[in-house]
C-alpha cells in the first residue's frame, strides 16, 4: 500500500557539513536506532552509492527482521539527493523513494523530504489499516532523529 | 496459519509471570490470545517466548463496591458485557464489551489483553479515558497504578514496561447525577471501531453540565480525549443545540486515520456524530 | 403415493453428520507416511524472477523436497488449460509454478514438501528469491490503454479476447430515443470465501502406478480430465475423490496449480502429499468473481419504454485465464442483459483483460449477476430520469407470460417458460408496495430516508444442452449422469456425477427416486464425489444439479421401472403392455389388488426364479441427461432500507422476494438456497469488495478487511414462490442455487439509490459503504 511522505525538519548545522555527514553509514545507523521500533544489526556502505544492512523493524508485537539496501539514485551536492530503500522479511517487503532538498538558512539547514513508501506481502494484505500510521510514525521519528544526529555530529567536528 | 516456533510457560502467580518476562527479553504475555495468536499465525509476530497468564489465580473477576469497581485483567469481554452490577454503575463499559467483535472473541478476549494491546480501533480505551479508570501493573519493582489519561502512548504502545503485567482495572465510584454511554460505528468486516466515543457527564443541581469526560477511539493512532468538547459542555445547559455545538468540536485537532474503510475526513465526521449521540445518552442516564 | 415425496419438505439427511462435526472433509484425511506441502507465493504483483535459490530450504531438517516451476516443467507438467475457448482468444501460459515471471500477488513460485506443516512453512522463508519488479496494472480497463504494463507476450494490450453480441440497431435506436442515459457502472471484484478453504492430498502407489487425488472440488470428473492433461497421468490411473466440501460458490470448480503440484510431488516422493490452504492464502490463490467496468447507454421513450442498450464492458480476468473464465463475461453475461424485458436493440462489447490480480472465474451467479445488476439499475435510471415509479417502468417493458412455448429473446437464448408479471405483482402485493411508498413520503418529511428497491431478474441455469455448449466454446459436454442401482432387497444406490457441497443432494436426489419407486428416502443412498464410483459427470455449478443432475436421476429411475417391468411381466404372467407401475407396485392394468411390490421384483432380478433366460438379470440403469435447452429461473425481489443521514449507514429493514425456480423438489432446501443467495448478493451491494492498491497488493486480504455479511445485520426474509415448470427436463425444475444472489444485488442497490433520490443521486457504485452514501448525501 502506497503512502505519501512529505515534510521538513531543521538541522542545527551548516549545509555543507550536513551534506557530508548525510552519506556516512554510521550516521544512518545511529539515526535508525533512535526510531522507536527499529534496531539496526548491521549497516555498511558497500559502494559509492549503495548501503546494505539488516534491522529488526516493528511496532509493538508486529515485528520482522529485514534485510535491506539503500541506493543513492541521483545527487547534486550539497543540496539535493534522491535515493531509494528496499527491505524484505519473509513474506513481506517494503520499499520507497525519497528526495531530500537541503537549503541553508542562517547557518542552519532546512531539510525538506518528499517521497512515497510501499509495503507488500502479508503486511499489506492484513495490515492495511495500520500502514499509514506506522509509515508516518517511522518517517516523523526518523527525520527528527536524523536532524538531531546530524546536528550532534556536526558540533563534534 | 502456523506460527513460528516459540517456548511456552504457564506460571501460576503474577510474580512468576513477571520473573519470566524479566528473564526472557521479547517474551509476550498470552491472555485471551485474540490479538496475539492471529498475529503469530500470520507470522507478523514471532515472539520466542510466551508467558501464558491463563493459569494465574485471581486475575479474573469483577468486584463492584462503594469505592468503585475493579475488573481483573483476565476478565473476558463476555463476562463484562453480562455483569449486571457493572451495568448499573457504568453502562458504558458493558456496552463497549458487548459490541466487541463476535461471540467467540468476547468469550476468549480479555480486558487486560485489549488494554495492553492498545489497538487503535479497540473499544475499551475510549471508555477508560472517559471514566478516568486506573490500570494496576505489576513489574519486577512491584505494583503501580497508571491513569488512563497516561496509559495509551501511541499506536499499540502503552505505558506498560515489557516486564510488567497488567493485573487490574479500577473504575472510580459512581457519582450521583452522572451518566455514561459508549457509541460505536463498527467496521463492517472486523467489527472493530471505525470510530467509538464514550461520554461521561455529571450534572449539577440545576441540571447543567458539571463535568464532562469524553474518550475517542478508532479515529486516531491512539485513543484520545475530546478536550474541546468537554470544555464546551462544562457549565452549559444540555439541550440538542448545545450538545451539537460541543460535539462538532470533538474532532478538532485530531490526526485521523485513513484506510480502505474510512477516510480521515469521514472518521472525523463520525467522531462528531457519535460524540453527540454518546453525550445525549449519557445525559439521559444522568437524569 | 407418488408425487408426495417430490415437493415435500424432507429434512436434510446430511445435516446430522455435518452439524455434529462428523462430516468427512478432505483435511480430515490422514494417510500413512503423509507429508505436507507449503507454497511460496509471490509478494509482488509483477516481477521477473532473477534467481531462486532453494539450497538453504533444502538443507533444513525435515524438508523432503523443494520444487520450482522449472522442476515441474522438466518433470513433464504442462500449463493449466482453459476449458472454454472463444474465437481468437489469447491464452497466456499458466504454469502451476511461475517460470521467469510472476503476474500477481499469490502466484506460486516454489513448493516445499516436509514432514510436518510447520517445517514446510518455516522453510518458505529460507528460499532466496531475487525479483526485478515490473510495473503493475490492476484495472481491467486501464490494462488496455496505450503504455499499460504488458503481462503476457501472447496478448497484446492485455486483451485475452474481444467478444460482441447484438440485436437490432442499437445506434439507430439511441439516436431516435427520447432520452439517452450514459452511465459508467462498476461491478466490483468479490472474493468467494467458502467456509472451507481448499485442500488437496495426492497419494501415489508406485507399484501400480495409481494416483489418487483427494481434493475439495465441485466436479471430480472435470478435475480428473484436466489433471490427466496437465500431469500426463493416464485417466484410468487417476482417481479424484471429493468428500464433504464446506462450500464452493464456484470457487472450487477449477483445476488449481496447488493440486497439480501436490500430485507431482507425490509421484516424485512416492509419499502422500497434503496441502491445506490458509485463509489469507485462499484470498489470493483461489479465484475471485465479477470485476466489470462498464460504460452503458440506455435509450428510452417518454412513456418509459426502453428501446436500446449499448454496453462496453471490460471484464478483468486477472493474471491468467482460469478454466471457465471466458464463458462468464460473454455468453453468461451479454445475452442476459435483456433481462425480463422486451428490448430489441442491443450492442454489447466485452474485452476480457489480463491484469496483475488473482484470476477471476465463475462465482455464484457468474455473469448473470453482472447482467441483472446492469439492466435492473438501468431500469431504475430510466425511472429516475422520467420521475416514474420503478415498478411502472418494469410493467411497461416486461415480457408477457409465456408458459406453453419458449420466448425467443433478442440475443442467443430462448427463455424456457416464465410469468414475469405474476412474480412482480405478487412481490409488490407481499411487500404492501403502495403503503411503503406512502410511508416513505411521510418519513422524508421528517428527514428520514427510506428506500424501496425492486429487481425483476431472469437468469440462465441448467448448463447445458451439450451441442449448444460445444458450439459456443465449451471443452466438455456439460451433460450429467446418474446410475440407479437396485439391490436384491429393493434398496437403491444412486451414483451421480453431480457433487453436493451444501446443496443437499443426498436428500433431494433420494426424494426423486423414492417418489418414483414408492420407497422411503431412507431406502435410497446417494453416492457422489468419487470418480472411481460414479459415472462421468460434469459436476455441480451454475444451479445445474437439479435441472440436469436431478433430471438424470429421474430418467435413470424411469429406466429402472421399465426394466423391472420385464420381470414383473413374467411374475404376473401377463403381457408386458398390460403391466403398469404405480405407488411402488407392478400390476396388470385394472387389477391393482393382485400387485407385486418393487422389492419382490428386485429380488427376482437377482434370483431369476420366474424369468426365462432371455431376460437379463440385474436391475440398474444409467442416464447421461442432455437437456434440450437451458433453464431460466426468475423472480421479483424487493428491498427496503433506511439510510442514516448523519453517517450514511444503510440498514436493511425488510426483504421480500418471489422466485420462480420451476418445480420444487424440496421447499425447505430451495428456501435455504434462496436465503443464502440473497445474503451473498446483498453483501455485494452493501459490503463486499476486493481492494487492490496500485502495486497490486490485495489490501482486503483477510476477513478483518473483507466485509462478509453477518446474520445479526439482516432482517428475516419474506420469501415466496411462483411455479412455472420448465419444459426442458422431466422434473420441470429450473435450478435455485444462484437465484437469490442474482436478484438481491440490484434490489438492494436500487433501494439505497431510491433513498438517496431526494439528494438527486442517480447512481453510485457498490459496495454502498457508509462513507460513499454519506458523501453522496453531502452533494445536494
Ligand atoms: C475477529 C476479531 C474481532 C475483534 N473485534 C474487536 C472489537 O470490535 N473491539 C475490540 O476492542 N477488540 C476486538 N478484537 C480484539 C479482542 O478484543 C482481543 O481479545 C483483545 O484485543 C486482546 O485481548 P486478549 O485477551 O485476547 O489478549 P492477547 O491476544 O492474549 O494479548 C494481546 C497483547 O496484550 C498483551 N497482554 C495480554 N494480557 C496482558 C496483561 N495482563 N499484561 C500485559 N500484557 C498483556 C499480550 O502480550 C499481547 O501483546 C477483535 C479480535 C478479533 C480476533
Amino acid at each position: 500500500m502506497a503512502l505519501k511522505i512529505q515534510g521538513k525538519v531543521m538541522v542545527d548545522a551548516p549545509r555543507d557539513q550536513v551534506w557530508n555527514l548525510l552519506f556516512d553509514a554510521d550516521v544512518l545507523k545511529h539515526m535508525a536506532n533512535k526510531i522507536p521500533g527499529i534496531t539496526v544489526q548491521r549497516l555498511v556502505q558497500v559502494s559509492d552509492d549503495k548501503y546494505e544492512g539488516a534491522a529488526s523493524i516493528g511496532v509493538a508485537m508486529i515485528k520482522g527482521k529485514y534485510d535491506g539496501t539503500i541506493t543513492v539514485l541521483e545527487k547534486r551536492a550539497p543540496e539535493w539527493v534522491r535515493f531509494r530503500g528496499d527491505g524484505k522479511s519473509g513474506a513481506n517487503w517494503t520499499g520507497g523513494e525519497m528526495v531530500l532538498t537541503l537549503t541553508e538558512q542562517d547557518g542552519k539547514t532546512s531539510m525538506a523530504y518528499e517521497g512515497t513508501g510501499n509495503v507488500g506481502g502479508t503486511l499489506a494484505s492484513v495490515g492495511q489499516r495500520l500502514i499509514d500510521t506506522v509509515g508516518k510514525h517511522f518517517v516523523q521519528h526518523g527525520t527528527k532523529a536524523l536532524a538531531a544526529e546530524l546536528a550532534a555530529r556536526s558540533r563534534k567536528q | 496459519m502456523f506460527p513460528a516456533k516459540f517456548e511456552y510457560y504457564a506460571p501460576t502467580t503474577v510474580n512468576q509471570a513477571v520473573a519470566l518476562l524479566k528473564k526472557h527479553r521479547d517474551a509476550k504475555v498470552l491472555a485471551g490470545g485474540h490479538s496475539l495468536l492471529p498475529t503469530m499465525k500470520l507470522r507478523l509476530a514471532q515472539p520466542p517466548v510466551l508467558v501464558d497468564i491463563g493459569k494465574v489465580k485471581g486475575l479474573a473477576g469483577i468486584k463492584v463496591a462503594k469505592g468503585g469497581a475493579t475488573i481483573g485483567a483476565l476478565t473476558t469481554h463476555a463476562t463484562i458485557a453480562a455483569s449486571k452490577d457493572l451495568r448499573k454503575q457504568c453502562p458504558a463499559i458493558t456496552e463497549a464489551a458487548a459490541l466487541i467483535g463476535d461471540m467467540q472473541v468476547r468469550n476468549r478476549g480479555t480486558i487486560g489483553g485489549s488494554l495492553s494491546h492498545a489497538d487503535p480501533a479497540a473499544d475499551y480505551p475510549a471508555v477508560m479515558i472517559a471514566l478516568g479508570a486506573e490500570m494496576k501493573a505489576v513489574g519486577p519493582k512491584g505494583a503501580r497504578t497508571i491513569n488512563a489519561s497516561h496509559f495509551f502512548k501511541s499506536l499499540m504502545t502503552t505505558a506498560l514496561k515489557p516486564s510488567e503485567v497488567l493485573t487490574e482495572v479500577r473504575l472510580p465510584p459512581h457519582q450521583p447525577n452522572s451518566g455514561c454511554a459508549y457509541v460505536k460505528f463498527p467496521n463492517p468486516a472486523s467489527r472493530f471501531a471505525v470510530a467509538g466515543v464514550c461520554a461521561w457527564i455529571a450534572l449539577d443541581a440545576k441540571g447543567r453540565c458539571a463535568k464532562a469526560s469524553i474518550g475517542i477511539t478508532g479515529a486516531c493512532a491512539t485513543a484520545t480525549r475530546a478536550s474541546k468538547t468537554e470544555a464546551a459542555l462544562r457549565g452549559k445547559e444540555l439541550n440538542e443545540e448545545t450538545i451539537a455545538a460541543a460535539a462538532a468540536q470533538a474532532a478538532d485537532g485530531l490526526d485521523c486515520l485513513s484506510d480502505i474503510h474510512a477516510s480521515a475526513e469521514y472518521r472525523a465526521h463520525l467522531v462528531t456524530v457519535l460524540t453527540a449521540r454518546a453525550i445525549q445518552q449519557a445525559v439521559a442516564r444522568a437524569k | 403415493m407418488a408425487t408426495q415425496i417430490i415437493g415435500s419438505t424432507v429434512k436434510r439427511r446430511e445435516d446430522p453428520r455435518l452439524i455434529t462435526g462428523a462430516g468427512k472433509y478432505t483435511d480430515n484425511i490422514v494417510l500413512p507416511r503423509m507429508t505436507f506441502m507449503a507454497i511460496l507465493r509471490s509478494p509482488h504483483a509483477h516481477a521477473r524472477i532473477k534467481k531462486i535459490d532453494a539450497s538453504r530450504a533444502q538443507k533444513h531438517p525435515g524438508v523432503l523436497a523443494v520444487y520450482t516451476g522449472e522442476d515441474l516443467k522438466k518433470g513433464g507438467v504442462n500449463p493449466i488449460p482453459v476449458g472454454f475457448v472463444l474465437p481468437d482468444m489469447k491464452t497466456a501460459q499458466h504454469h502451476p509454478l511461475a517460470i521467469d515471471e510472476v503476474h500477481y500477488v499469490g502466484d506460486g513460485m516454489a513448493a516445499v514438501v516436509a514432514t510436518d506443516r510447520y517445517t514446510a512453512k518455516d522453510a518458505l522463508d529460507l528460499i532466496d528469491v531475487e525479483y526485478e519488479t515490473l510495473p503493475v496494472v490492476v484495472d481491467g480497463e486501464k490494462a488496455t490503454h496505450a503504455g499499460a504494463p504488458q503481462l503476457h507476450p501472447e496478448a497484446p494490450d492485455n486483451v485475452a479476447y474481444y467478444w460482441k453480441v447484438g440485436a437490432g440497431d442499437a445506434d439507430k435506436a439511441l439516436t431516435e430515443a427520447d432520452g439517452v442515459i450514459k452511465q459508467r457502472i462498476i461491478n466490483q471484484r468479490l472474493i468467494p470465501t467458502a467456509m472451507e478453504p481448499r485442500v488437496a492430498i495426492a497419494d501415489y502407489q508406485p507399484a501400480t502406478g495409481d494416483l489418487t487425488l483427494y481434493t475439495t472440488t465441485q466436479n471430480p470428473h472435470l478435475i480428473r480430465l484436466l489433471m490427466a492433461l496437465v500431469l500426463g497421468q493416464p485417466e484410468h490411473k487417476l482417481r479424484v475423490v471429493s468428500q464433504d466440501v464446506g462450500g464452493g460458490f464456484g470457487s472450487k470448480i477449477y483445476l488449481y496449480a496447488d493440486e497439480v503440484i501436490a500430485c507431482f510431488a507425490a509421484k516424485q516422493l512416492a509419499r502422500p502429499v497434503k496441502w491445506t490452504e490458509e485463509r489469507t492464502e485462499n484470498y489470493k490463490a483461489t479465484i475471485h468473481g465479477r470485476d466489470h467496468i462498464t460504460d452503458a447507454e440506455v435509450g428510452y421513450k417518454k412513456d418509459g419504454t426502453i428501446t436500446a442498450l449499448k454496453v462496453k464492458t471490460w471484464a478483468n480476468q486477472g493474471a491468467y485465464l482460469s478454466n471457465f473464465a471466458p464463458l462468464i463475461p460473454t455468453f453468461f453475461y451479454g445475452p442476459m442483459l435483456q433481462g425480463v424485458y422486451q428490448i430489441s436493440n442491443f450492442f454489447v462489447e466485452v474485452w476480457g483483460t489480463y491484469t496483475n490480480t488473482t484470476p477471476v472465474d465463475a462465482y455464484r451467479g457468474a455473469g448473470r449477476p453482472e447482467a441483472a445488476y446492469l439492466i435492473e439499475r438501468a431500469v431504475d435510471w430510466v425511472a429516475f430520469e422520467l420521475k416514474m415509479d420503478p415498478a411502472e417502468v418494469r410493467r411497461k417493458n416486461m415480457i408477457p407470460p409465456f408458459t406453453s412455448a419458449p420466448y425467443q429473446t433478442s440475443m442467443v437464448y430462448a427463455y424456457d417458460s416464465g410469468n414475469y408479471p405474476a412474480t412482480l405483482e405478487k412481490a409488490l402485493k407481499n411487500a404492501g408496495y403502495a403503503d411503503l411508498r406512502k410511508k416513505q413520503a411521510e418519513l422524508r418529511k421528517q428527514g428520514k430516508y427510506m428506500g424501496i428497491g425492486i429487481s425483476t431478474y431472469v437468469e440462465i441455469t441448467g448448463a447445458a444442452p451439450a451441442q449448444v455448449a460445444a458450439s459456443i466454446g465449451a471443452g466438455v459436454a456439460l451433460v450429467e449422469s446418474a446410475l440407479v442401482r437396485v439391490h436384491p432387497t429393493g434398496k437403491v444406490v444412486v451414483y451421480t456425477g453431480s457433487h453436493a457441497h451444501g446443496q443437499g443432494h443426498e436428500t433431494t436426489f433420494a426424494q426423486i427416486v423414492a417418489d418414483q419407486l414408492g420407497l422411503s428416502v431412507d431406502d435410497v443412498e446417494i453416492v457422489h464425489g468419487d470418480t472411481e464410483r460414479t459415472p462421468w459427470g460434469a459436476g455441480t455449478y451454475g444451479s445445474r444439479s437439479q435441472p440436469v443432475g436431478g433430471a438424470a436421476v429421474y430418467v435413470a429411475t424411469q429406466r429402472v421401472i421399465e426394466k423391472g417391468k420385464k420381470f414383473a411381466t413374467h411374475m404376473l404372467e401377463a403381457a408386458e403392455a398390460d403391466v403398469v407401475f404405480e405407488g411402488g407396485k407392478y400390476f396388470v392394468k385394472g387389477t391393482p389388488s393382485k400387485a407385486i411390490t418393487f422389492q419382490e421384483v428386485a429380488l427376482e432380478a437377482y434370483t431369476a426364479k420366474k424369468v426365462p433366460a432371455d431376460v437379463e438379470s440385474g436391475l440398474e440403469a444409467i442416464s447421461f441427461f442432455n437437456p434440450s435447452n437451458f433453464t431460466f429461473p426468475n423472480g421479483a425481489h424487493i428491498a427496503v432500507v433506511m439510510v442514516d443521514p448523519d453517517t450514511g449507514k444503510v440498514d436493511l429493514t425488510r426483504y421480500i422476494c418471489v422466485d420462480d425456480v420451476g418445480k420444487v423438489i424440496n421447499p425447505m432446501i430451495v428456501e435455504g438456497q434462496i436465503h443464502g443467495g440473497i445474503v451473498q448478493g446483498l453483501a455485494q451491494a452493501l459490503w463486499e469488495g476486493a481492494v487492490y492498491d496500485d502495486d497490486g497488493q490485495l489490501l482486503s486480504g483477510s476477513m478483518m478487511d473483507y466485509a462478509l455479511p453477518i446474520a445479526s445485520n439482516l432482517p428475516s426474509f419474506e420469501t415466496s414462490r411462483t411455479e412455472t415448470p420448465s419444459p426442458v427436463n422431466p422434473l420441470g425444475a429450473k435450478g435455485a442455487g444462484e437465484a437469490g444472489t442474482i436478484g438481491s444485488t440490484p434490489a438492494v442497490a436500487n433501494a439505497v439509490m431510491d433513498a438517496l433520490k431526494p439528494f438527486g443521486v442517480r447512481h453510485i457504485d457498490m459496495p454502498l459503504t457508509s462513507e460513499k452514501v454519506w458523501r453522496a448525501m453531502q452533494k445536494k
